[in-house]
């Protein structure tokens, strides 16, 4: 029956892989407080997985063109320097969730990326249906199960700054919500998007790579042995890419 | 995947000699820039990360392409054993004054995650040999700045230095050669040879260059530079 109205097809699909990142919160439901070093492992792991998520972007994106996909990238990496310049500028005025400062610009920055990348993602899973109903099914499942790690990350960052995991579930969602949005037009001019495409996977990568930098990479070596943050990061970057391959 | 061993091994010898001797030029550099040198080093770090990243990348793909869950457990036995490594000479230990040579032990156990990327890359064609060889070289110059920083408080010891930083780098011609002759000979070994080089080439990178750029720099700066130095590289890589 849906498929006589594939538009909302369409959003409905992409609506799940939104849904899907609210899972990666619950984990977190499981560990009341985080100790300082395993707040720096949860970092870890979320860099890793973030590290894993812009080298599968990075791949997808220099298929449709290497070039394209470099301009992403840098365009992401500035993206977030100019916003990372605003959120400091208000840095001391800053407040998200209870938390104040460098904890709130944190868990601002994280969820100002992961909401700007969904929308590449949302355009994947549309552009996926004009391939057909095996592709797009596929692609629909990818982007759902990728997603999960993705509030896993979100939920590493808000999580030790106090949030609830109903907050880190919520904020999960939302930063997917430009997926449903992005899939329909996508969708309805796929033969457009085909050529944005290497631009906002590029885009994804750079502002991702951008935060695990800045971020989340900085923290966990302030609170654990660099090199305990680097098997993590490296271990849980390498599952990622095993995870995308087989999906 | 075909494997098409354009290179050969007299091409691996003389790449890697290359690279290993740009690593003489590290010592030149802190003292030409021995005004700024925290920073300074700070930022070679970040490049050299960057690198190193890139070239990761750029051999993970290909491993990928080979075969896929041979690469993946190449690069997890990769982190595992570099870990091992680490650990078991203390790398990234606080030392007192008997850990002065530390920097040198640590700059020849990169040297043989780079060997093994290179020899591998060779194994993938000429072309990716030599992109892979003269980011090395590149990289070569910018660590073996930092292991000079590390290793000396004399001045007017750049000629030394030099010397033990190409010295340093020496294992990677030795296992590039080895890596080479394995990967052609048995062309199954290659997607776990080019997964292991990008394990061990990420966990050097997040266990050393990182953190020790972060001591010298700011995030920001380091976070472009290591963005930037790795887009190029894998940008390169893929059009070469």
């Amino acid at each position: 029956m849906l498929s006589n109205y594939p538009v909302v097809q369409v959003f409905l699909y992409a609506l799940l892989t939104a849904l899907a990142t609210s899972l990666g919160a619950l984990p977190f439901a499981f560990i009341p407080t985080l100790s300082p070093r395993l707040a720096a492992f949860a970092n870890a792991t979320a860099a890793g997985l973030m590290l894993g998520a812009s080298f599968g972007l990075v791949v997808e994106g220099t298929r449709h063109g290497p070039w394209a996909t470099l301009v992403g990238v840098a365009v992401g990496v500035f993206f977030m320097l100019v916003t990372q310049r605003i959120i400091r500028d208000h840095g001391h005025e800053a407040e998200f969730l209870g938390a104040r400062g460098a904890g709130a610009q944190r868990m601002l920055l994280v969820i100002v990326i992961m909401t700007v990348h969904s929308f590449a993602e949302g355009a994947a899973v549309g552009v996926s249906f004009g391939g057909g109903a095996t592709l797009a099914a596929t692609i629909t499942l990818a982007v759902a199960v990728h997603n999960i790690p993705e509030g896993l990350a979100v939920s590493a960052v808000m999580r030790p700054q106090g949030a609830s995991i109903l907050s880190c579930m919520w904020w999960s969602f939302l930063s997917s919500v430009p997926q449903p949005l992005a899939a329909v037009p996508a969708f309805i001019f796929v033969s457009r998007s085909s050529g944005a495409l290497p631009y906002g996977l590029g885009f994804a990568a750079g502002a991702m790579v951008f935060m695990v930098l800045v971020e989340l990479l900085p923290e966990a070596y302030e609170r654990a042995v660099a090199r305990s943050v680097a098997v993590v990061t490296s271990l849980t970057l390498i599952g990622m890419l095993l995870v995308q391959h087989f999906l | 995947m075909i494997v098409r061993p354009a290179a050969s091994s007299l091409d691996v010898l003389t790449l890697g000699l290359a690279a290993a001797l740009t690593a003489s030029l590290g010592p030149v550099l802190l003292v030409v820039s021995a005004r700024h040198v925290r920073r300074a080093l700070g930022h070679a770090n970040a490049l050299a990360a960057g690198m190193m990243l890139g070239i990761g990348y750029v051999l993970m793909t290909a491993g990928i392409q080979a075969e896929a869950v041979g690469a993946t457990l190449g690069a997890a036995l990769g982190v595992v054993v570099m870990y091992w490594v680490h650990v078991a000479l203390g790398i990234g230990d606080v030392v007192d004054g008997d850990g002065k040579h530390r920097p040198f032990i640590a700059a020849t156990v990169h040297a043989t995650a780079e060997g093994i990327a290179l020899g591998a890359a060779a194994a993938l064609g000429h072309t990716m040999a030599v992109v892979v060889a003269g980011t090395l070289a590149l990289h070569n110059a910018s660590e073996s700045a930092v292991t000079a920083s590390q290793m000396t408080t004399r001045p007017n010891a750049g000629r030394r230095d030099s010397w033990l930083a190409v010295l340093s780098n020496l294992p990677q011609v030795v296992i590039g050669l080895l890596v080479f002759a394995v990967a052609t000979r048995w062309p199954a070994a290659l997607g776990p040879l080019l997964g292991a080089s990008f394990g061990a080439f990420i966990y050097l990178c997040l266990a050393e260059l990182l953190p020790a750029s972060y001591h010298g720099a700011g995030r920001t700066g380091i976070a472009v530079g290591v963005t930037v130095a790795a887009g190029i590289v894998a940008l390169v890589s893929a059009t070469a």
